[in-house]
């Protein structure tokens, strides 16, 4: 590479970190102002807006709430997700190719179309729109990438380390907790956060889903709509600084094994 | 027979069409360290793992000290495997992973923290207990999965070309290393390998196989020096190997017609016909040679074409006439003695295989 094409290629890469950060240090920037309505000019700077929101009960009870329906249907999406992917992987039964395509489906289908069936399916089950409706509808959205990550994983585990284990003693049971789980692990904390942070982020079938108690995306839509003030940039950049730490801390965690 | 560690009756497998394995039978007596040899792809994985219980025999039996297994799955046989690429459990240190067969079988805490130390101990691997096996040389791994293998006291030790992975330095350490931990523990030791020098090396006795059934069955220097087979003959060593004509019977011994050369040689078989084409081994280093004409049969004067130094040896490229060669490796300082571009040798009767097949 020429000097030259190095230095275009530097100013591409550049320029790209530009467009993917500037409408997100707005968004932080605008949080700090110190005035009702959004945008410039900024006069003066408060941290009222950051503070309100820590203080604020009602949105840290929505934090809560969405939290705990991503880690619930997280923790669903797993174990259904793991055990879909050891029978597609393990074992050799007719029908194979249509149950994976049954799990996989949800990840392709539109969000607004799983949305409104599972709030049909839902009712029919009778089951009441609100946190256990929306626990299930994230949770059937998940496993299609739990089942692919554990999948991808599974087949790179060497045969040798299950028959090494079988060898010594080891039922199926046994060398699945012992040694085929641990192998995964890797595997299952990245799809276990990616599965948190798609959960946090949902608002179609949050929307569809939910009863009165909005999730946070829910509750931001609806703050919208009565008009932008810096509150929903502070909740946004608070948002923002809580995926980003689970993400890196992920990230970590992965490059430890 | 009840004294037997393992058995193999008419033992059989196909996959679909293939033939991996065809009607081997073999005994193994206790303690001794039995190796498959043979090419890629002739069956030899295949018979271990059927042994491991790893693969369903589509004929034949299996026999532990007595007790048919063919049935019984690999966590219940007291059979263990060391695997080609050691299958050392990655999440868990040295000491979890030898102690891992230890706890299956019941064993209290302490049983099975003593048991580790004395392993860990007696592969030299004191130090190593707490590291995980990407924390491990090769050849420190091996020792770990030999160690864990072993833990469980097994009856029959099962061995998959464990030594493929290391550098031929490392490799030819751990060959004395294994053969003396084979000899220490008394167990006994079926081991896979399509090196015939570690075969050689290290086994009481070695099956060379091929295409599924076993060629020959013997100790290395049977092998070595009397093989039975072409192919036996071929796959072992450097040899050289005459197509003669079997002119007659002469007592133990059977005439031969080397296109037109006269030579005697023993058939550890049924005696071949008269008239019969067969092939005749000998190896380079078992002929004898002389400067001068000696009075014996079997002596055949050589023009030499080519010698090469190889240290303690050289080998000589040398020619009958124009239809039959010879290779001929003596001892160097023997070599020396060997000036001019002809010389004398002897093949001698008892080292002149003859093979019907
Ligand atoms: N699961 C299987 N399905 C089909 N064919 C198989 C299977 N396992 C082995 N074979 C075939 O059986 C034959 C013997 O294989 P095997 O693995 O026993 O050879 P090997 O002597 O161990 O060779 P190598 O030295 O390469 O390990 C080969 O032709 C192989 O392709
Ligand atoms: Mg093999």
């Amino acid at each position: 590479m020429t000097r030259h094409t190095r230095l275009i290629m530097q100013m591409i890469y550049w320029a790209f970190v530009l467009y993917l950060f500037i409408p997100l240090s707005l968004m932080i920037l605008m949080g700090f102002k110190d005035s009702n309505f959004i945008g410039f000019p900024i006069k003066s700077l408060t941290l009222d807006w950051y503070v309100g929101v820590i203080q604020d009960m009602e949105i840290l009870s929505i934090f809560g709430y969405s939290f705990t329906i991503a880690i619930s249907s997280t923790a669903i999406a797993l174990v259904i997700g793991t055990w879909a992917a050891m029978l597609l992987t393990k074992a050799s039964f007719k029908g194979k190719v249509i149950l994976f395509a049954l799990i996989t489906l949800p990840a392709v289908v539109p969000g607004i179309i799983s949305a409104i069936s599972l709030r049909i399916y839902s009712q029919t089950l009778g089951i009441d729109p609100g946190m256990m409706a929306v626990i299930l509808g994230h949770a059937v959205h998940s496993v299609p990438f739990v089942t692919l990550v554990s999948m991808a994983r599974l087949n790179s585990q060497p045969l040798s380390h299950v028959e090494a284990a079988q060898d010594l003693g080891a039922d199926k049971l046994v060398t699945f907790f012992r040694i085929t789980l641990p192998y995964l692990v890797p595997a299952l904390i990245g799809a276990g956060i990616f599965c948190m942070l798609t959960s946090f982020d949902d608002f179609v079938r949050s929307f569809f889903l939910g009863g009165y108690e909005p999730t946070l995306p829910v509750y931001i839509f609806a703050q919208l709509r009565t008009g932008m003030s810096p509150e929903i940039n502070a909740i946004s950049a608070v948002v923002l600084l809580i995926t980003a730490v689970m993400g890196l801390t992920a990230e970590r965690l992965l490059r430890r094994k | 027979m009840e004294n037997s560690t393992i058995k193999l009756v008419g033992l059989s497998k196909h996959f679909g069409t293939i033939v991996a394995v065809e009607d081997i039978n073999l005994t193994v007596q206790p303690g001794e360290f039995v190796t498959l040899l043979g090419p890629s792809g002739c069956g030899k994985s295949t018979t271990l793992r059927m042994m491991g219980g790893f693969e369903i025999p589509t004929s034949g039996r299996i026999y532990l000290g007595g007790d048919d297994v063919t049935d019984i799955p690999p966590n219940k046989r007291n059979v263990n495997m060391v695997f080609q690429d050691y299958a050392l459990f990655p999440h868990m240190t040295s000491g979890q992973n030898i102690a891992f067969g230890l706890e299956l079988q019941g064993k209290t805490k302490r049983e099975t923290a003593q048991r580790v130390d004395e392993l860990l101990e007696f592969m030299q691997l004191g130090g190593y207990k707490d590291r995980k096996p990407d924390e491990l040389s090769g050849g420190q791994r091996q020792r770990v999965a030999l160690a864990r293998a072993l833990a469980p006291d097994p009856r029959v030790l099962l061995l998959d070309e464990p030594l493929g992975a290391l550098d031929a330095k490392l490799r030819k350490q751990v060959q004395i290393e294994l053969k003396s931990i084979q000899k220490r523990t008394g167990k006994t030791f079926i081991f896979v390998t399509h090196d015939q020098e570690e075969a050689l090396t290290m086994s009481d006795r070695v099956l060379v196989m091929n295409e599924g059934r076993i060629e020959q069955d013997g100790s290395p220097k049977d092998l070595y020096s009397h093989p039975e087979t072409r192919f036996v003959a071929d796959f072992i060593g450097e040899t050289n190997m005459l197509e003669c004509t079997v002119s007659g019977i002469d007592g133990k011994h059977v005439v031969l017609d080397w296109a037109g050369t006269e030579l005697r040689g023993e058939c550890r078989s049924a005696m071949p016909a008269t008239g019969q084409s067969v092939g005749v081994v000998i190896r380079p280093e078992n002929i004898t040679c002389f400067p001068t004409k000696p009075k014996s049969p079997n002596v055949i004067k050589l023009k030499i074409l080519q010698r090469v130094f190889k240290g303690s040896s050289t080998t000589f490229q040398t020619v009958v006439d124009e239809s039959k060669s010879l290779t001929v490796t003596l001892d160097s300082i023997r070599a020396e003695k060997i000036s001019g571009d002809t010389m004398w040798v002897h093949l001698d009767p008892d080292y002149l295989s003859v093979l019907l097949r």
